[in-house]
């Protein structure tokens, strides 16, 4: 231990604050668990990607891009994904995952003393960062697994600055409707940002489901993001979006770290969305199969299941969460466990391709099977 | 958790004539913390006896002694500088004589601590701190009748109910369940309601819509990855009370930082809650009825994704087993202490609890009289009456872990162990006394 003053270094949030552990790496994992073989399915990653066309690209990248910095304000992606979706590139900013530009928001919106408003099980980032950022961050519980839209309100005061709602939700895949969420919007009546997060947007094909960027004129306190991570199978190079009116852009901006979003990122996400439909269509072929095989599979055993939009599902197992991750993972598979998501012995799959469903489906079934 | 806390401190140099002052400082606080005045004079007497022990061990050196109001004790905490000094000091059985007869009367610690009602050494870095606790009075609460009521309606689970609820609550317990299964501490409620508003202890009271309390569960944190629980508590008839309890309980450190959860004393099965069972451990009650054996049940919190861990080779095919019974990964490193550097002397840091009759040791130093320390430490501890002697075993730490040969060949036999329960998963190994 060093004799660093910390009590006086270091805020009291900071110090309270319970550092994220990230799993070991697959290698360590394989050995550790004599493992041949490892599935992930515990990130929501697309197991398919990412789309030929980035792999093909990558492929050709020449050394000579990596010693000069990259644009330092994504402008080719943005000028790209205005003309995708009808905006200005200014109406966009890109970061290094959509997590950074959640840090972003919360910085350039909230200072001491504010609070944010979101639910107490979805998607954790939202709250960690406030709470490391000195905030409070007031969690409302779900209703029927959704987003409650009224209690939310009840919770929003004088210092609220942003309320974060996941569009579909993480992890119970309960989605608002156009209706829910512009009668929400319209209660809001632009007091507040409202973050949108449409971060699993393009696996959604229900009709009443709302596109946010489709409403960014109607409601200028609204930001909707998207990210690469999941339906574009970038994950590993961490480029998110956010996309709002040229002000709000403009003042997110200024907490911005310019230059965070690498070369390789841009120039994928770049060829990501160039010509995508093709490879969405299958991917979201993939990821009903395998709900479909898991609904069953939950529904056979008399297991209560979660089976909304989503590259992923959630079941409640009669035994702890922890344990049965352990046994999966000696299996090769690895899942999320929920008892930190506020779902206690619940865990969540991400869904990929069939053979490895069926792996799941068989280990699964044994496990519980045999207690 | 933050505790609430009042304190005074003062600064003196280790020689006989500031014992006075140290007494009155004692003496003073301890009233002034609310400590009635034949409490406050032990507390006195253990002072006393420690800074004249520390003024011929580290004669004129800065103690920083603490008198601090805590919730449900008054502590006296002496601080010092521990470097150049013979560390072996800080053994409770330092001091012994070698005459088998009068072992005790040449222990000044074992003599301070046995003032008191808890005992604590613990080196921080450079720092060593002995803490010595003194309890408050409480009033003993009559045992409600033994018999269980009906639920009306819908159960609810509030956290930290007022302090009326907790109240009934314990004399519920007391009421309705065997002595092995209730802490003493139950049958003085107020020591709860002031545990849980300082933060030290968790509590849930099940209740149901005529606002009759129907259950309970509480717990504390024994390390900073860990908590440890007593309950569930059921006072109705409905088995759907224990379950709100415990799903309730993993719903709200599951929030928390902590990795494990596991029963101090558990109630019931767990299996059917997610819970695993850890071990069966024997406890002596002080007062001489007969042992008692108490599952111990845990389950994590989170991911494990698998470890590392020393352990000495005899200890490995239980280490083995249990590893695998729990379906925990680890790497497990045979050690048996190659001869590296160890101090002279090595040092145990004891927490002596009189009332459940239980002493806890903790290696802090290594020596090359490791054997010889644990066979004195043994010795003193079973002539004090202590009867369920622990030594624990982080197995995070090479040296620590080669402790586990000498452990068994004394006697010991590991008890249970603990994943996360240190810094990395521990075992705690517990004396067994020779059949007769
Ligand atoms: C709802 C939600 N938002 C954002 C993210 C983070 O994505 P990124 O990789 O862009 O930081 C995730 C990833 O799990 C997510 O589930």
């Amino acid at each position: 231990m060093s004799n660093l003053p910390l009590d006086r270094l270091v805020p009291s949030h900071i110090r309270l604050f319970e550092p994220y552990y990230p799993s070991l790496p697959d290698r360590e994992l394989m050995r550790l668990y004599r493992l041949d073989h490892l599935h992930r399915l515990n990130n929501n990653e697309n197991a398919l990607g990412p789309p030929p066309a980035v792999s093909e690209m990558l492929e050709k990248v020449e050394a000579g891009v990596f010693p000069v910095y990259p644009g330092g304000d994504s402008r080719e992606l943005r000028q790209a994904l205005a003309d995708k979706h009808g905006k200005t590139p200014e109406q966009f900013l890109v970061g290094n995952g959509s997590c950074e530009l959640i840090s972003s928001v919360v910085k350039a919106f909230c200072e001491a003393g504010d609070n944010i408003v979101t639910a107490d099980q979805t998607f954790a980032v939202y709250e960690w960062v406030a709470e490391f950022s000195g905030l409070d961050a007031r969690l409302i519980p779900l209703k029927a697994y959704a987003f409650d839209p009224e209690a939310m309100l009840a919770a929003v005061d004088g210092r609220t600055k942003i309320i974060f709602v996941c569009n579909p939700n993480n992890p119970t895949g309960t989605y608002w409707s156009r209706d829910v969420l512009c009668r929400f919007l319209d209660r809001v009546g632009g007091q507040q940002i409202v973050v949108l997060d449409e971060a699993y947007f393009e696996y959604v094909e229900r009709d009443d489901y709302p596109d946010g960027m489709r409403l960014l004129e109607r409601y200028p306190n609204l930001i909707v993001f998207r990210t690469f991570s999941k339906m574009y199978a970038l994950a590993a190079l961490r480029v998110g979006m956010l996309c709002a009116s040229e002000e709000l852009v403009d003042i997110v901006r200024r907490a911005h770290v310019a230059y965070s979003v690498n070369t390789l990122g841009q120039l994928a996400a770049l060829e990501a969305i160039r010509d995508d439909a093709d490879f969405v269509a299958r991917t979201r072929a993939m990821v009903a199969r395998a709900k479909g095989m898991l609904s069953e599979l939950f529904a056979d055993m008399g297991l209560e299941s979660l089976a909304g939009e989503g590259n992923y599902v959630m079941v409640k197992t009669p035994m702890s969460d922890t344990l049965l991750h352990r046994k999966l993972l000696r299996q090769g598979l690895m899942v999320r466990t929920m008892t930190g998501f506020r779902f206690p012995n619940w865990i969540r799959i991400s869904l990929v391709q069939e053979p490895v469903m069926r792996e799941f489906c068989t280990a699964f079934r044994q496990l519980l099977d045999t207690r | 958790m933050t505790a609430s806390c009042q304190s005074v401190s003062i600064t003196v140099p280790a020689d006989a004539v500031w014992v006075s002052l140290a007494q009155m400082a004692a003496e003073n606080g301890a009233g002034v913390f609310g400590l009635p005045s034949a409490k406050a004079l032990r507390l006195t007497m253990g002072v006393e006896e420690l800074l004249l022990y520390l003024a011929q061990t580290i004669p004129g050196q800065d103690v920083r002694i603490t008198i601090s109001g805590r919730s449900t004790h008054v502590a006296a905490e002496f601080e010092f500088a521990s470097e150049g000094m013979d560390l072996s000091a800080l053994n409770i059985t330092s001091g012994a004589a070698h005459d088998e007869d009068d072992i005790f009367v040449s222990m000044p610690l074992l003599l301070a601590s046995r003032m008191t009602d808890g005992f604590s050494v613990e080196r921080m870095g450079e720092r060593t701190r002995i803490a010595l606790r003194v309890d408050r009075v409480y009033q003993e609460v009559d045992p409600s009748p033994a018999v269980r009521g009906a639920v009306r309606g819908a159960v609810s689970v509030i956290p930290a109910p007022e302090a009326a609820v907790m109240v009934d609550a314990c004399a519920r317990v007391c009421g309705l369940y065997p002595v092995h299964l209730v802490p003493v501490w139950f049958r003085t409620p107020g020591k709860v309601v002031n545990m849980v508003d300082s933060g030290e202890m968790g509590f849930l009271a099940a209740v149901d819509e005529s606002g009759a309390t129907c259950g309970m569960v509480c717990w504390e944190a024994p390390s900073k990855e860990s908590v440890a629980f007593y309950g569930p508590y059921s006072f109705t008839e409905s088995p759907a009370v224990s379950r709100l309890l415990v799903e309730e309980l993993v719903r709200t450190v599951g929030r928390t930082s902590v990795k494990v959860v596991f029963s101090h004393i558990a109630t019931e099965d767990l299996s059917g809650h997610g819970f695993e069972p850890l071990a069966r451990v024997t406890y002596y009650a002080a007062t001489g009825e007969a042992p008692c054996v108490l599952p111990i049940w845990y389950r994590h919190l989170r991911e494990d994704f698998g470890a590392s861990v020393w352990a000495h080779p005899d200890l490995v095919p239980f280490l083995e087993e249990r590893y695998d019974e729990l379906v925990l990964m680890r790497d497990i490193r045979p050690t048996s202490g190659m001869g590296e550097r160890a101090s002279d002397a090595s040092v145990f840091s004891t927490r002596l609890t009189r009332e459940l009759n239980e002493a806890v040791l903790r290696p802090m130093l290594n020596g090359i009289d490791n054997a010889e320390n644990l066979a004195r430490h043994l010795a003193a501890l079973r002539k004090e009456g202590f009867q369920n002697i622990f030594f624990q075993v982080d197995l995070s730490s090479g040296w620590q872990a080669a402790l586990g040969g000498d452990l068994l060949a004394m006697g010991f036999t590991p008890a249970m162990l603990l994943p996360h329960g240190g810094q990395s998963d521990v075992v705690m190994f517990q004396y067994v006394e020779p059949a007769a």
